[in-house]
This record gives C-alpha cells, sequence and structure tokens, in this order.
C-alpha cells in the first residue's frame, strides 16, 4: 500500500517534506515563513525557506556546490552545502501552520495539536 | 474505533511514515546528508516505538551500525565474496554481511576441495 496523507491523519504523520507557511505566531517575525519542513523536533519545526519540496532542493545543491568550488577550490563536500540552506526553527506551539498537502490540498493547523516527538504524535489522543 | 483497529490503523499509519521517511532521505541525501541519517533515525525509532518493522528492502540502506542512510558508491560499498553481500559502510567501517546461500550443501569452498 502506498503511504497517503489525508487532511484526516496530517496531525499523525510525518510532517517532514511538506511544504508549509506560517500563519499565525504570537511571535510576528515567524508570520509568512514559507518553506519546506526538513526536521522535527518535540517542540519545534525546522523549516528550510526558500525551497518548496525536496526535488527543487535536489536541484539546487549543483549550482551552490559548483559556487563553493569556484569561491574555495578544494572543496564543495555535502555538509559544507547544507551550511547554504537558510533554515528557520518554528516553535510549534503559539503558531498556527498551513500545511500543502502532496495532492495541492492545503490544511491549516494549530501548532498546539503537534507538539509531540514523531514518533509519540501517533498515538496521540485528541479530543474533537 | 475499538482498540483493536486502533492498534492496527497505528500500525498502519507507522509503516507509512517508515517507508516515507526512508523516500525522503533518498531526496535529501544528495544536498544534505545529515539530514538522510536524521531520517533514518525517526524511521527506526517509530519502527521501535510501534512495533513495526522496517522493510527488509529499506533496512539495506542504513547501516545497522551506525544508523546512517547507505548509497551504495558514496556513503557504503557494496561487494560479493561468493557467500555473502557485504555492505561496508564508510562512515563507521563496519561490515554488515547478507548471506546468500542458495544451497546450503553446495558452499564454493567445498567445490575447491
Amino acid at each position: 500500500m502506498t503511504y497517503e496523507i489525508t487532511p484526516e491523519n496530517l496531525v499523525y504523520h510525518t510532517l517532514i517534506g511538506l511544504e508549509t507557511v506560517v500563519a499565525e505566531s504570537t511571535n510576528s517575525d515567524m508570520v509568512g515563513t514559507r518553506g519546506v519542513v526538513v526536521d522535527e523536533t518535540r517542540n519545534t519545526l525546522l523549516i528550510t525557506t526558500g525551497y518548496s519540496d525536496f526535488s527543487a532542493m535536489k536541484e539546487a545543491t549543483a549550482a551552490i556546490r559548483s559556487e563553493i568550488r569556484n569561491t574555495t577550490p578544494h572543496s564543495g563536500e555535502p555538509d559544507e552545502v547544507g551550511e547554504h540552506f537558510l533554515d528557520k526553527t518554528i516553535p510549534k506551539t503559539h503558531s498556527t501552520f498551513i500545511f500543502s498537502l502532496p495532492d495541492d490540498r492545503k490544511v491549516r493547523v494549530d501548532g498546539d495539536l503537534l507538539v509531540a516527538r514523531p514518533e509519540d504524535r501517533i498515538s496521540k489522543k485528541h479530543k474533537n | 474505533m475499538t482498540r483493536k483497529h486502533r492498534k492496527r490503523w497505528i500500525k498502519n499509519i507507522a509503516g507509512q511514515q517508515i517507508k516515507r521517511l526512508f523516500e525522503l532521505a533518498e531526496s535529501i541525501s544528495e544536498a544534505r546528508p545529515p539530514m538522510a541519517d536524521r531520517y533514518v533515525h525517526i524511521a527506526r525509532r517509530i519502527g521501535m516505538r510501534h512495533r513495526v518493522r522496517i522493510p527488509a528492502h529499506l533496512k539495506r540502506r542504513m547501516c545497522k551500525h551506525c544508523g546512517k542512510y547507505l548509497v551504495p558508491g558514496r556513503t557504503c560499498r557494496v561487494r560479493l565474496n561468493g557467500t555473502c553481500v557485504v555492505v561496508t559502510c564508510l562512515a563507521c567501517g563496519k561490515q554488515t554481511r547478507y548471506p546468500y546461500h542458495h544451497d546450503r550443501n553446495h558452499t564454493p569452498n567445498k567445490e575447491r576441495e
């Protein structure tokens, strides 16, 4: 069976790889942050801004690598490429996210529902 | 949802997540290898927490010793020695052997004698 992320199970599913926008936050600087989720901890999402999905990131890699090679020869290792992406850490609490599903549907999620480690989030129960 | 149904549903989602995390690891491994390793780590944690096995073909894409995501030719070396597929992780240097005895009475060593 193939995986399927639906608006109903999004809260329990992997958030990594989805495009997201911070719709509301108590910190006004974070509102409007748009990018792809690359990592997740219990309380935060790590968002790489400027990319809508991983394939766009992959395409950008070659350009970044050649740029590094031009400025500093004998480098361009993958680890150094990673530092050229602009990452932002957004706390899950006090924020509202709009996730774009792979089938282009958009879901608005209160960040408070997402507070849990990725492996614990599946079995979390919600009242609604 | 009864308890039984809920359990089954959780395992189903967990299995989907493991698959998805490995796909994501594949697509990001070129740009940011540390992230790919992180996804393998999360996939393992999900598998352990919900007692879902990591599918055999995906298990070969990670190092059993250090948990790195393995890409043949870039982060691991794959060799055949007549009895096993030997996968060497280039990060930790440890080897994992996957035996492929088709007929246990006909190992190459015996044929030589």
